[in-house]
């Protein structure tokens, strides 16, 4: 990587980081459709295989903006959207998980000091979003469920499975795909990928 | 240092990313204060690119420090040489240029028109009320005095938005001001609008004007001084001419035609360059035989879906139009068009013929896609029915929209006005061969005929790179190359010289000459006046007045309707920030105790609350049904998953219905909906930008990354007519008859890199405002709180704070439900 890393932003990643979250929300606000608790009932787990959908924007953000704070900011900025636009569970608590989710994200890049960008950290941040933020469910909208449960293990493990995968391996194989394109010229991320190519 | 000198290049250069060679490189170029200066050259000299550099917009804010020769920035470019302006690194000048883009909607940064006016000053730190005096002034100059400050850019014309931009760029009171092809992407009202108010503007300002633009026509009034720029052998940017107008214009030594520049008409020069024009159109209409195309021959010539034979057109250049010429194709009798089932223009009748050239023209936008959609199958006819000829139709019932994609790309195709609307592959090759794959080739053959296909088009040598990096002109001959490869009869253009210098327009008449020639009919929807003089057969006009062959309605200037903030008038009247502090303070404490009872209460106190901002259970229902719907299953899950308790009704495997499980089911069903119903009631309908003026005044969050993702929002408006666009063009392309979920991730991608790229070309024009500098801005809008607000806060903490005491007193109490 770069050694002259810069983790001042730019007017081009906020745009870039700020449409990631926008168009996120979208996808966000589909999955909100997918009948979450009936799958959960049907099987434990089963529902949450699809929790990657909710927490991709961090690590892709992040993967391609490579700046402190991305995972945050794109994820917030997408469940603030999905809030906005109205959901079944309601606009404090998504913006409350989109923060804990970001979180999570930002934590696995900041702790590899934002210098480090592969797959096995995406993917580990993908997963450790959701980790983080199944168990932070439990203290709060999930409390009919006892914490150390084997049903609360089984839905933090898919979770974490989900965002490990959906997230993390996806969100990874989709910066590429885009930086493939060309649109990701301006930041070092997409000349890493096409550099390669050429 | 010189105080004359405005801008100074020496030995400048920059390389973009990823490029091989410099756009320019070794430019020595001075420009002194108070000239009007025309920047010429031909497509791919760099002229953008030095206005971005004067602008202070190219690469990071931190390049310029670094004194070596070649400084790298952030964005990967590469910059040589030395650039001031006025003295100062364009960086720290920045907001004493104001740069002006082509693309109009590229510019709007704010949804609406003063906002976007005021950004600017803002980032300038100018104070508020100075801020809206600039900005009505500003509008004034530009001829927009008459719009609404609130009026919703998203409902402006081309002219409109571009004069917008020019009214935002000249409020900051620029000493420097940049034109970058201000009217290319408009029509020729809009071309007017806005040329007149540069003049109207340039007439009492004594700023420093750079203008880049090909036809010089309506400009030279207001310019002393004409640059033309040129390479020399060594690839080095150089001025290849420097004078007046006058001299410049009737200067014959110089090679104006290679140089890709019209000569203006008041010139005597330009009726020989004319003259030259006409001539290599018709020698190419003469030419005949392309020798690369015999390879098509040898390809299986049958349509698997009629059994009839398919000829590519390119096989019928190669036959020297053995076929029938003038056939009609396609026609239309009393038919009427328009969208959403309303009807803009009735009565339409027209013929397109094979091998000729026909050309929809009209002043305005209005009427002339829809038509031209409509004839190509992309969108549905309000009444009547485009014919098709049985030769076009070879055995197929029924109009071009009943038809499958796979059938129509092999019959009608169309090509966008964006090219990026339409791009479905990641390699020049892979998206001419599209179009032989559909169409039944094996996959190898496919390679060589779009290889060969690529040749004619002199774009083989970038088969391997990415459609997006190619250039303007390049870009468009790939998407004509891309749909002739389904082998079509009838080639439908949108706008195919839209911004092209004359030598990129050059290549696309003779293109289409060609492709008209070996038996097409070609369709043209244009306004250009050459176009129509050189090219065509057969003009129909469209128009709202008399005489036009079609007449469209009298465009009814869309009626602005306010969006109301709230259900509630109430609410509606809170600060936007204070709204979401109220949806946080009336859910988020209910997690204290999972109990049926303060869930209960506070639920109740909620619809109470709601009922006194004047928002009925029923108007609420309508709302938040959605939640309804999902808690029974949230219940099901607690009940046979939820905590055990001591009495156990039923059980298996992991599933324990107890008594507990069914207290708690019930519980988590009330709160559900008590954390739920009035999050979503009280942030529904705020208005984003007084969200975005409430976070950033009220909450203090940071300001860049606030209205970073206001302008995000902003462009999500302007996302659903490219969705729109990327499904027509993906029919088009014979991609439509795909399942449905593939049809949706590949158009969602397309969409995202769109998006990505639409953002990139924002954040260019947001900085360019001077947005993302060091300096504190100031704020156009102020956000207020009230009584009201304060009132509102105290409710909303009230309901759960009640509630949850009164479970409490009553002993159901249990924190985290235990």
């Amino acid at each position: 990587m770069s050694s002259r890393t810069n983790f001042k932003w730019r007017a081009v990643d906020i745009a870039v980081c700020s449409v990631i979250g926008v168009a996120s929300s979208f996808v966000f606000w589909m999955a909100d459709f997918i009948p979450h608790d009936g799958l959960q009932a049907i099987f434990p787990g089963l529902g949450s295989l699809f929790d990657g959908l909710w927490l991709f924007a961090g690590p892709l953000a992040a993967v391609i903006i490579r700046k402190p704070g991305s995972s945050i900011y794109a994820q917030l900025l997408a469940s603030l959207i999905e809030g906005m636009m109205g959901n079944v569970y309601g606009g404090a608590l998504t913006i409350l998980s989109g923060f804990i989710q970001g979180l999570g994200a930002e934590a696995v890049f900041a702790a590899f000091a934002y210098r480090h960008w592969n797959v096995w950290i995406t993917m580990l941040a993908g997963g450790f979003s959701g980790l983080l933020y199944r168990v932070v469910s439990f203290l709060t909208d999930l409390q009919a469920f006892s914490f150390l449960g084997l049903y609360a293990i089984s839905y933090t493990v898919a979770t974490a499975i989900s965002g490990t995968v959906i997230a993390g391996l996806g969100s990874w194989y989709l910066y590429r795909a885009i930086a493939r394109t060309g649109a990701l010229d301006r930041f070092a991320s997409g000349r890493a990928i096409r550099k390669k190519i050429k | 240092m010189n105080k004359q000198n405005a801008i100074l290049f020496k030995g400048w250069g920059y390389k973009r990313p990823l490029r091989k060679d410099y756009v320019v490189r070794g430019l020595t170029l001075e420009i002194k204060r108070g000239e009007r200066v025309l920047l010429l050259g031909s497509s791919g000299i760099g002229k953008s690119t030095l206005l971005c550099a004067i602008a202070g917009v190219l690469g990071n804010n931190e390049a310029y420090l670094s004194s070596s020769s070649q400084r790298e920035d952030e964005d990967g470019g590469l910059t040589e040489g030395d650039l001031l302006v006025e003295g100062l690194h364009p960086q720290q000048a920045r907001g004493r240029c104001a740069l002006m883009m082509q693309d109009p909607e590229a510019q709007m940064v704010l949804q609406r028109v003063g906002d976007n006016v005021a950004f600017g000053l803002e980032n300038l730190g100018i104070e508020r009320g100075e801020i809206w005096r600039r900005v009505r002034e500003s509008l004034k100059r530009v001829g927009l005095s008459d719009i609404e400050l609130s009026r919703s850019t998203s409902h402006l014309s081309g002219g409109q938005k571009q004069r917008v931009a020019l009214a935002g760029a000249i409020a900051m009171r620029p000493s420097i001001l940049l034109l970058d092809e201000p009217t290319a992407n408009l029509d020729p009202k809009g071309a007017k609008e806005v040329s007149r108010a540069c003049h109207e503007v340039l007439k009492e300002d004594p700023a420093t004007v750079i203008l880049v633009e090909h036809r010089a026509d309506n400009w030279l009034d207001i310019l002393n001084r004409v640059v033309i720029l040129g390479r020399d052998s060594e690839g080095m940017v150089k001025v290849a001419a420097d004078g007046t107008p006058d001299e410049i214009f009737s200067d014959p030594s110089i090679d104006f035609d290679s140089l890709g520049i019209w000569i203006p008409s008041k010139f005597a020069l330009a009726k020989l360059q004319r003259k030259r024009l006409e001539d290599q159109i018709r020698i190419k209409a003469q030419s005949d035989f392309d020798p690369n195309f015999e390879a098509l021959k040898n390809r299986d010539l049958t349509d698997r879906g009629s059994g009839k034979n398919l000829i590519t057109p390119s096989i019928r250049f190669a036959r020297k139009r053995e076929f029938e010429r003038g056939e009609v194709v396609v026609r239309a009798k009393g038919l009427s068009i328009g969208y959403n089932g309303k009807s803009i223009a009735d009565d339409v009748s027209f013929a397109f013929e094979s091998g000729k050239i026909t050309i929809l023209a009209g002043e305005n936008g209005a009427g002339k896609s829809t038509l031209a959609m409509t004839v190509s199958g992309l969108m549905a006819p309000v009444g009547g029915e485009v014919e098709v000829s049985p030769s076009l139709a070879r055995g197929l019932k029924g109009s071009p929209i009943s038809w499958t994609s796979r059938q129509l790309c092999r019959r009608i195709a169309y090509v966008f006005q964006n090219p990026e609307h339409q791009f479905v592959r990641n390699t020049v090759l892979e998206e001419v061969m599209v179009g032989f794959l559909e169409t039944g080739s094996k996959k190898e053959e496919a390679r060589g005929l779009a290889h060969s296909l690529l040749k004619r088009f002199d774009l083989d040598r970038y088969s391997g790179a990415n459609p997006y990096t190619l250039s303007g002109g390049e870009k468009r001959r790939l998407t004509v190359a891309s749909s002739l490869a389904s082998s079509p009869e009838v080639l439908i253009l949108d706008e195919p010289t839209f911004g092209q210098d004359r030598s990129t327009w050059l290549e696309i008449v003779m293109l289409m000459r060609s492709v008209a020639d070996s038996g097409v009919a070609v369709v043209a929807v244009t306004h250009d006046k050459e176009l129509i003089e050189f090219l065509s057969d057969k003009v129909l006009t469209i128009g709202d007045k008399e005489g036009c062959d079609i007449r469209v309605k009298g465009a009814n200037e869309r009626k602005e309707k306010e969006r109301p903030a709230s259900l509630s008038p109430l609410l509606s009247r809170l600060n936007p920030a204070i709204r979401f502090l109220c949806a946080f303070l009336l859910s988020i404490p209910l997690f204290l105790s999972l109990d049926p009872l303060s869930a209960g209460l506070a639920l109740a106190l909620e619809f109470l609350f709601m009922e006194g901002c004047g928002i009925s259970l029923k108007q609420a229902l309508k709302h938040v049904w959605p939640i309804f719907a999902m808690a029974p299953w949230t219940f099901l899950a607690v009940v046979i998953y939820g905590k055990k308790g001591s009495v156990t009704y039923f059980e298996w495997g992991m599933i324990h219905v107890t008594n507990k499980s069914v207290y708690l089911a019930f519980a988590t069903f009330l709160r559900v909906l008590a954390i739920a119903v009035p999050a979503v009631l009280l942030v529904l309908g705020i208005d984003s930008t007084d969200l975005a003026d409430a976070a950033s005044q009220i909450l203090r969050l940071p300001e860049r990354f606030v209205y970073g993702g206001l302008a995000g929002i902003r462009l999500f408006t302007v996302l659903s007519d490219d969705w729109l666009q990327i499904g027509q063009a993906r029919r088009s392309r014979g991609l439509g008859d795909r399942k449905k979920a593939v049809r949706f991730f590949t158009q969602s991608f397309s969409l995202l890199i769109l998006s990505i790229r639409r953002s990139t070309s924002l954040s260019t024009a947001m900085e360019a405002r001077g947005f993302g500098g060091e300096g504190k801005r100031s704020w156009a809008r102020l956000s207020r709180t009230s009584y009201r607000d304060w009132v509102a806060l105290s409710v909303c903490a009230l309901i759960p704070a009640s509630a949850l005491l009164l479970a409490y007193y009553c002993g159901t109490f249990a924190l985290g439900g235990k």
